[in-house]
């Protein structure tokens, strides 16, 4: 089986050569198999968040080689590394991350924009990812109005708007009670079980009681252990 | 779902934060807007006027000051080949001394098929031979207004010098449209204007003549300059020339002035948008997340300027032209048209001039996008990585 | 100095973008000198931000600047009225020594600033920004000649002077002018069978791919098509066999034709001009760019001849 992240000896130091100089990934090496359920643990702070962000190409490593389906995602110029991000990776975010002001619709459709998609198929896209996570109803809903569990399923429904075959999820289930963690759960098993490779950066039990063939990496200052 | 219609969402969405901007420019608009509407519909109307003017007129000036003409030389004039026809004209203002104005006073030859054709048209049902029965006078209605202020209802006493007072019937009031030039005058036979403004018989304010023929023009001006070389001659094309540098001087003037206003507002402008808020870092970052380039984010913020600018510009413009000719005596024709001598009473009509929109498009716009670069570019490469945090 | 509303307007916006080439080219000097690719310093990230800046004023220079020039020629038309003896803008652009040069600057500088966003268009379908070097010299060419364009700007407008008679066009153009004489010392029909043969090579070269040759064709097009606009079409424009002038084409009385014209021409000279150093640069293929060019010259051609034939169509003889 091909790998889908391959990291090896990845370093990112911030403010470097200053008196602020911080370490916050040191010497990483990794690699998530295509298909893979996978967890990044660790307690907040030690680098989870920072490590996603550096494998969706947000964020450029101090040095250290990466690569995301085999693509040097991190030396990419902005313009390969955004349309990177949009066809292969699907973000999700312990805080939704919804445009309040937007109704459900509109946020899924958010991703499109820079595609000139037609609108048609921008709207069956959408609707159908919103049938799948079980939306449909609230699909005119303002994103204010939802209710938590409903949110992280409508940024969800956003995430797969591209058919990525990568979700990268930070603390999916934080916010989250236990019904609508287990909700959440339900919907990337689902999608893994479909071929999709899912990272979730947690520190959520919640998801080794769920998930029979976990793969578990943990994070801790920055380092694996 | 294109970059136009988020950038409309998102400024709907957030519509009480645009709305300074967009009332500010709004108004910024209007002001200019206004004063075109209100310069280049006057421009418009004096063209208009101009036309139906002579083709060249004499004037006898002492020390630059209009002084009477000697009539006789109209004999003279009257040989030049291509001089179709010549005839006097006499104007001089009237001072009504208890109200403290002044009344402009129009001598027209009634006789006259030229000249009687331009009054026809101000005033309906005219009976000429009723008029030059009596001492008569056309009045606009600003005089009227004045003149019923003192109890003069039916006629006015003119006070002559070493004379009697002149009993001047009121004849009728003329149409308003003329008002815009003829808002403080008063029309009767040329014979009876002599004699109020104390001219004699062969005396004139200024010799007329029409010329078919505009290239005979250049000619006929030297021929004249033999004939009387001290007088001045004006042709149609001095006059155009005239009113149009003196409006285009005006409209310059205030140009410069509305721009340094308007670069004001744009420093304003521009150091609130250059600053982003917490709320807007996060925003540029789930973008960003999500698939959104650079570039894309540019594309975004400047689809927002260019939707607030143009429905900033189109209303201020609509709102202008529904002031500016729909409501009568608006402030911006008294800073056209100066010092208040008589009431005014002036609707302008209304003229839509291309070229001076697209110089107001040009000065407000343009600069608006160029301000909107820098805060558009800055948000765009705000840290991605706020949406994770 | 002559002074209008017009003229108030235009030299603010190209104030306006002479002032943002100004607050660029602090980020275009960093980019030319302090450019590494391959480094991963916080320097490099920054400076590949920065690039996107000088991209968006570009962007912005040059779509202001293709809708400021019919305004310029415009502008220089209402001038021929406070100018004695100017019928149209010939008269102004003659009115002192630097008309002519400000009018063949703008149109250069909207050719390298187009070419500046093909070329940075095709840099960023490239992982590594390859071109970013030759984009920046480029830059930096077009940055000398904007801060030119002002200051003759600024030399020809304050040098104007409204007492002095200027020439009209038909003492520029027509009969009497003792200026102006034919290229290579032919006569009109020589120009003219020159200006048809070479849209046939323009046209065959661009069959064919001959791609340098179309490009030098479409110069030699571009200095044909001048005299051949000015001394013959334009006379079955105005209808008029002694009235010879390339300006007064864009005025209200031909049906502002000027504009369609010329636009067509200098578009078309652009995109040949354009391919082949955007093809030079870099190693995409330029062909629509040639095709646009084409589109253009031949739309330049057609409505040429159109005028000719459809005077001979309504008087049965030829000016």
């Amino acid at each position: 089986m091909t790998n889908v992240i391959e990291i090896e000896n990845l370093n990112l130091t911030f403010s470097p050569n200053t008196p602020q100089e911080f370490h916050a990934l040191k010497n990483i090496s990794l690699s998530v198999k295509e298909g893979e359920f996978c967890i990044l643990k660790g307690v907040s702070g030690s680098g989870k968040s920072t490590l996603l962000s550096v494998m969706g190409a947000l964020l450029k490593p101090t040095s250290g080689k990466l690569e995301v389906f085999s693509s040097p995602v991190s030396k990419m110029p902005d313009f390969h590394a955004s349309t990177f991000r949009r066809e292969h990776l699907g973000f999700i975010f312990q805080n939704f991350n919804l445009f309040d002001e937007f109704t459900v619709l509109e946020n899924v459709q958010t991703a499109l924009v820079p595609t000139n998609a037609p609108v048609a198929h921008m709207q069956t896209r959408a609707l159908a990812l919103l049938s799948m996570v079980n939306l449909e109803k609230k699909k005119d809903t303002t994103a204010r109005n939802l209710s938590g569990g409903e949110k992280q399923r409508c940024a969800i429904a956003r995430a797969l708007i591209n058919n990525p075959k990568l979700i990268l999820a930070d603390e999916p289930t934080a916010n989250l009670d236990r019904k609508n963690s287990e909700n959440v759960i339900e919907i990337l098993t689902k999608l893994n079980s479909q071929g999709t490779t899912v990272l979730v950066a947690t520190h959520d039990e919640i998801f080794e009681q769920m998930i029979p063939d976990l793969k578990v990496i943990h994070i801790k200052e920055g380092a694996i252990v | 779902m294109n970059f136009f219609k988020f950038a409309s969402l998102t400024l709907v969405r957030n519509l009480s934060k645009n709305m300074v901007i967009f009332l500010f420019f709004t108004l910024f608009i209007f002001v200019a807007s206004s004063f075109i509407f209100t310069a280049s519909s006057l421009q418009n109307s004096l063209d208009d006027e101009l036309k139906r003017q002579p083709d060249i007129l004499i004037q006898y000036k002492k020390a630059s000051r209009n002084h009477p003409i000697d009539n006789g030389i109209m004999e003279e004039i009257k040989e030049i080949p291509g001089v179709e026809k010549v005839y006097e004209r006499v104007f001089g203002y009237y001072f009504f001394d208890t109200a403290n104005k002044y009344i402009n006073v129009i001598g027209v030859d009634f006789l006259d098929d030229e000249q009687e054709k331009q009054i026809k048209h101000l005033y309906k049902g005219f009976d000429l031979k009723a008029f030059l029965q009596e001492d008569n006078m056309l009045v606009s209605s600003a005089v009227k207004k004045l003149l019923e202020q003192y109890y003069y209802e039916k006629m006015f006493n003119f006070i002559i010098e070493d004379e009697e007072p002149k009993k001047v019937n009121i004849y009728g009031v003329f149409d308003k449209k003329a008002n815009l030039f003829l808002n403080d005058s008063v029309i009767m036979d040329t014979a009876l204007a002599k004699e109020i403004l104390g001219y004699e018989e062969n005396e004139a304010s200024e010799i007329a003549m029409i010329v078919p023929n505009k290239l005979e023009i250049d000619n006929i001006v030297q021929k004249l300059l033999l004939i009387t070389p001290s007088s001045k001659i004006i042709t149609k094309d001095n006059m155009f020339k005239y009113s149009h540098e003196l409006y285009d001087y005006k409209g310059g003037v205030f140009l410069t002035l509305f721009i340094t206003a308007f670069l004001g507002f744009l420093v304003i402008f521009y150091s609130q948008a250059s600053s982003i808020s917490g709320a807007g870092k996060k925003q540029i970052g789930i973008l960003r997340a999500i698939g959104w380039s650079i570039n894309d984010v540019i594309k975004w913020k400047m689809s927002e300027a260019m939707i607030i600018s143009f429905v900033s510009f189109l209303s201020g413009v609509l709102l202008s032209y529904l002031y500016i000719f729909l409501f009568k005596n608006n402030i911006f024709v008294s800073i056209f048209l100066g010092s208040e001598n008589v009431y005014k009473d002036i609707a302008l009509e209304p003229f839509f001039d291309i070229n001076s929109f697209v110089i107001l498009f040009f000065i407000t716009v343009i600069p608006y996008l160029a301000s909107t670069l820098h805060p558009a570019w800055k948000s765009s490469i705000a840290d991605p990585t706020e949406a994770i945090k | 100095m002559i002074f209008s509303k017009s003229l108030v307007a235009f030299l603010f916006v190209e104030a306006t973008i002479g002032l943002l080439f100004i607050f660029s080219f602090y980020f275009a000097y960093m980019i030319l000198t302090r450019w590494n690719f391959n480094s991963p310093s916080k320097l490099q990230y920054t400076l590949e931000k920065r690039d996107y800046f000088v991209s968006l004023i570009l962007y912005f220079a040059l779509s202001t600047k293709v809708v400021l020039l019919p305004f310029f020629i415009n502008l220089l038309n209402s001038l021929s009225e406070k100018l004695p003896g100017a019928m149209c803008a010939a008269g102004v652009v003659s009115a002192n020594e630097y008309g002519q040069i400000l009018l063949t600057l703008k149109v250069v500088i909207i050719f390298i600033s187009g070419t500046w966003l093909i070329l940075n268009a095709k840099d960023k379908l490239e992982v590594n920004l390859p071109y970013i070097k030759p984009r920046y010299y480029l830059y930096l060419a077009l940055f000398s000649l904007i801060l030119l364009e002002l200051l003759i700007e600024y030399l020809y407008f304050t040098n104007i002077s409204t007492e002095e008679v200027v020439l009209c066009c038909s003492a520029l153009y027509g009969m009497s002018s003792a200026g102006l004489t034919l290229p290579f010392g032919l006569d009109i029909y020589g120009v003219l069978s020159l200006f048809y043969a070479t849209w046939v090579l323009l046209f065959l070269s661009y069959i064919k791919k001959y791609l340098l040759i179309n490009t030098i064709a479409n110069i030699f097009y571009l200095v044909l098509s001048f005299y051949a606009l000015t001394y013959f079409f334009s006379t079955y424009v105005y209808e008029l066999p002694t009235h010879k002038c390339p300006y007064c084409l864009f005025q209200k009385e031909y049906y502002y034709v000027g504009y369609l014209l010329w636009g067509s021409l200098i578009g078309g000279s652009f995109y040949s001009i354009a391919g082949f150093a955007v093809a030079k640069i870099t190693k995409f293929k330029t062909d629509y760019l040639y095709r646009n060019s084409l589109i253009l010259d031949t739309i330049f051609i057609a409505v040429c001849t159109l005028y000719v034939v459809a005077y001979y169509l309504k008087n049965g003889v030829f000016l």
